[in-house]
């Protein structure tokens, strides 16, 4: 009876965290997705001849050489890795927002007076965060893709130009499906990369008295601004804290782990999704989820202890 | 329903002598049903321990009693054994306290029984069956 | 009657104010008590102390355990309103029934829905939109829905308007209240609740001065009306308070600081009744106690 009670209630909390957030995790992705759509479809059918005969033209010579995957994968990360960086924004958001909001209202005065423990209340926040609010948007991010690829063969279907088939030899040939398996095991790797920096915005959510971001970004700038005094009054290298957490959260192509990834593989036959994942594979540290894991029980013990 | 209880007498007493009233008023008819604790302390916004305490009294006392699972019932018979009660406790503690306030005030017989004539819809109008005092 | 709540020398210290010295309760099913006392008197802190809110020193057991260990297991058995105007703005009525629903093993619904019913509140309403009045009737519709066996209320009716208090304790004895459970209820309205209560802890600057069931405090503690020519005799009842208008004063007693023959003697100086709480307690608020002489329960 004790552990489906526990179920229920975090499935209930975690309803509620979406009740609460609904706008941002949900509404955002969706209108962004819709716009995106409206946009494409817009385009596909407003294509006027020269267009069309360029759009075939390619696509024959893709299917030609076998350059399916490539365009389709290149494709599917522009899209993916947009919502990826929507999802971060909403995700840093939340973070800040979910053990601040609650005390600014006083809220939390009747959420501590229900037979939840802080320590549940936390976790479920922090999945949220770390999880399933990119989760939602990778899952709006894939059935935009779905629904664009539905209206490109539509088209093929209903435009004499287009070849059906072509189109569809750039889907199935471009590793659609496993390449949607291998993303729900990158959105496992990128909510533990990404767990430090959530885990420490939570904790300036619990804690601050009045903005949750001023008590996050203030301390790092702090940081950074007394090494590169330090560094500068040294003439030896410091801690380079700072350095270390850019580098960290960096997982742009010009980052120095980045070409590692990329000389151990032969760039073009490389789907960057398999890339995104082998990146993500070198910064996740021990380290780094010790640290992370510091701060969500500081966050923790600051609630249990926080008197309302 | 908010009732003034005053302060001379415990609340739990003058709910008791509440009941007496209505069963002597016919308010509460014999065979009929007290209602329930949870109510009355609901109604009169009391500690329902307070109204068991009255109803306990009435219990004690025979006029009312319990049915299982129905709650508390009045006995038949109890208005005359609480009308003769009352008529002697009357006589004995609160009459002699009236008469000496009439006589304080100096009324007279006549005007007492004038008051009566004038006092608004009153169901029981006076039928004089003893002597007058004086 | 078992007891619910043991409190043993409880004691509160923050940085060198000492919000509670030493109070000791015990409260046991089936009761209703109040808990009464000015502001800054220590009674929000004794409240959060007991719903494991904050550390003590002492020793306080609530059902058996002690109230900030496992503190959300206690919380099925306990639950209060710490505050009436705290529902978040952002949830409707709808979601926060089907919220508590999923998280609280004894909220029934049917109650929670009944009582709204009653109300003008509209279930898909959000939060915000709610009147001040009508927060506070969701809030302890929900609350109340839960069938916990202590339940904590820390001023409940504040800002409501009388037709919503009325409701409130009508509801509070006639759906929630049983003889197995008890009731905690702070208020500066005393009078509103004197009724109801069956026992009261008078708390002043940190301590209780008086903790005892309503019926011993209203057999202690009397009011006797008398003439001004008898109140010479009379002071040396040691009245607690006097109150003198048109001729007549007003002394509150404390019976048991009478010898017999002054009790006897009572009749003779004037009229006795009994002293409503609020009566008593500004007489104990307003002495400057030597703690012998204040009687604890």
């Amino acid at each position: 009876m004790d552990k489906s009670l526990l179920i229920q209630q975090i499935k209930m909390s975690i309803y509620k965290e979406f009740w609460e957030f609904r706008k941002s995790i949900v509404g955002v992705p969706l209108v962004v997705g819709a716009i995106f759509l409206a946009v494409f479809i817009f385009e596909m059918f407003t294509l006027n001849q020269y267009q069309q005969t360029r759009m075939v033209s390619s696509i024959e010579q893709i299917n030609a050489e076998g350059m399916q995957a490539s365009v389709t994968q290149m494709s599917l990360a522009s899209v993916f890795g947009t919502f990826l960086v929507i999802s971060f924004f909403i995700q840093a958001y939340y973070a800040l927002s979910c053990l601040y909001d609650e005390r600014r209202d006083k809220s939390v005065f009747f959420w501590r007076s229900m037979p939840v423990s802080d320590g549940q209340t936390i976790g479920v926040k922090l999945l949220m965060a770390a999880l399933l609010i990119p989760a939602v948007s990778i899952m709006i991010a894939s059935i935009l893709s779905i629904v664009a690829m539905l209206v490109m063969s539509i088209i093929g279907l209903i435009s004499s130009n287009f070849n059906v088939s072509d189109i569809w030899s750039l889907f199935v040939g471009g590793h659609t499906l496993s390449s949607f398996l291998s993303a729900g095991y990158g959105l496992i790797l990128y909510a533990l990369w990404l767990f430090p920096l959530i885990a420490w915005l939570m904790l300036a959510s619990a804690y601050a008295k009045k903005s949750p971001f001023l008590i996050a970004v203030i301390p790092l700038v702090l940081l950074s601004i007394t090494e590169v005094l330090l560094s500068l009054v040294f003439s030896y290298q410091t801690w380079e804290i700072a350095t270390k957490i850019a580098t960290y959260l960096s997982i742009t192509p010009d980052s120095r782990d980045v070409f590692m990834v990329l000389d151990s593989h032969r760039a073009s036959s490389i789907m960057p999704i398999n890339f995104f994942i082998e990146v993500l594979h070198h910064r996740i540290s021990l380290f780094a989820l010790l640290i992370g894991s510091a701060f969500i029980f500081a966050s923790y013990w600051v609630r249990k202890n926080s008197v309302r | 329903m908010t009732v003034q209880w005053d302060n001379d007498s415990p609340i739990y007493l003058q709910l008791y002598r509440q009941v007496i009233g209505r069963i002597l008023d016919r308010h509460l008819k014999e065979g009929e049903a007290l209602p329930s604790v949870r109510a009355v302390a609901a109604q009169y916004q009391i500690n329902p321990v307070t109204i068991s305490k009255a109803y306990q009294m009435l219990q004690d006392e025979a006029l009312v009693e319990k049915q299982r699972g129905k709650g508390l019932f009045v006995k038949l018979g109890v208005r005359e054994l609480v009308m003769e009660r009352e008529k002697q406790r009357f006589l004995v503690q609160e009459w002699p306290l009236v008469l000496e306030q009439i006589k304080r005030l100096e009324l007279s017989p006549d005007e007492l029984l004038a008051s009566d004539a004038l006092a608004s819809g009153s169901a029981t109008s006076y039928r004089p069956q003893e002597e007058q005092a004086r | 009657m078992n007891s619910v709540i043991t409190i043993k020398g409880l004691c509160k210290d923050y940085k060198g104010h000492q919000a509670l010295k030493s109070v000791d309760l015990d409260i046991r099913e089936g009761e209703i008590w109040g808990l009464v006392g000015p502001n800054g008197s220590g009674k929000t802190t004794c409240l959060q102390a007991i719903m494991g809110l904050i550390g003590y020193e002492g020793d306080i057991e609530v059902l058996g355990q002690k109230p900030n260990h496992k503190r959300h297991k206690l919380l099925e058995n306990l639950a209060y309103v710490a505050d009436v105007a705290v529902l978040p703005e952002w949830i409707k009525v709808e979601q926060a029934i089907t919220y508590m629903k999923g998280v609280h093993p004894n909220f029934n619904e049917a109650k929670a829905r009944s009582f709204l019913d009653k109300t003008n509140i509209k279930y898909h309403s959000k939060v915000s939109s709610l009147s001040k009045g009508m927060k506070a009737q969701v809030h302890l519709a929900l609350i109340m829905a839960v069938d916990a066996k202590i339940l904590i209320l820390d001023e409940p009716t504040l800002g409501l308007d009388i037709l919503t208090r009325k409701q409130f304790y009508t509801h509070l004895l006639d759906d929630f209240y049983s003889p197995e459970k008890c009731i905690i209820i702070t208020t500066h309205q005393i009078e509103e609740v004197e009724n109801i209560l069956s026992n009261v802890a008078f708390i002043n600057q940190g301590s209780i001065a008086l903790s005892k069931s309503v019926e011993d405090l209203q057999s202690q503690y009397k009011l006797l009306a008398l003439d001004n020519e008898k109140l010479e005799d009379a002071t040396l009842l040691k009245p607690l308070f006097t109150n003198s208008l048109m001729g007549m004063t007003s002394m509150l007693l404390d019976l048991t600081n009478l010898s017999a023959e002054q009790m006897d003697l009572l009749p003779s100086l004037g009229k006795l009744s009994t002293a409503s709480l609020a009566d008593v307690f500004v007489g104990l608020a307003g002495q400057k106690s030597d703690k012998e002489e204040l009687n604890h329960g």
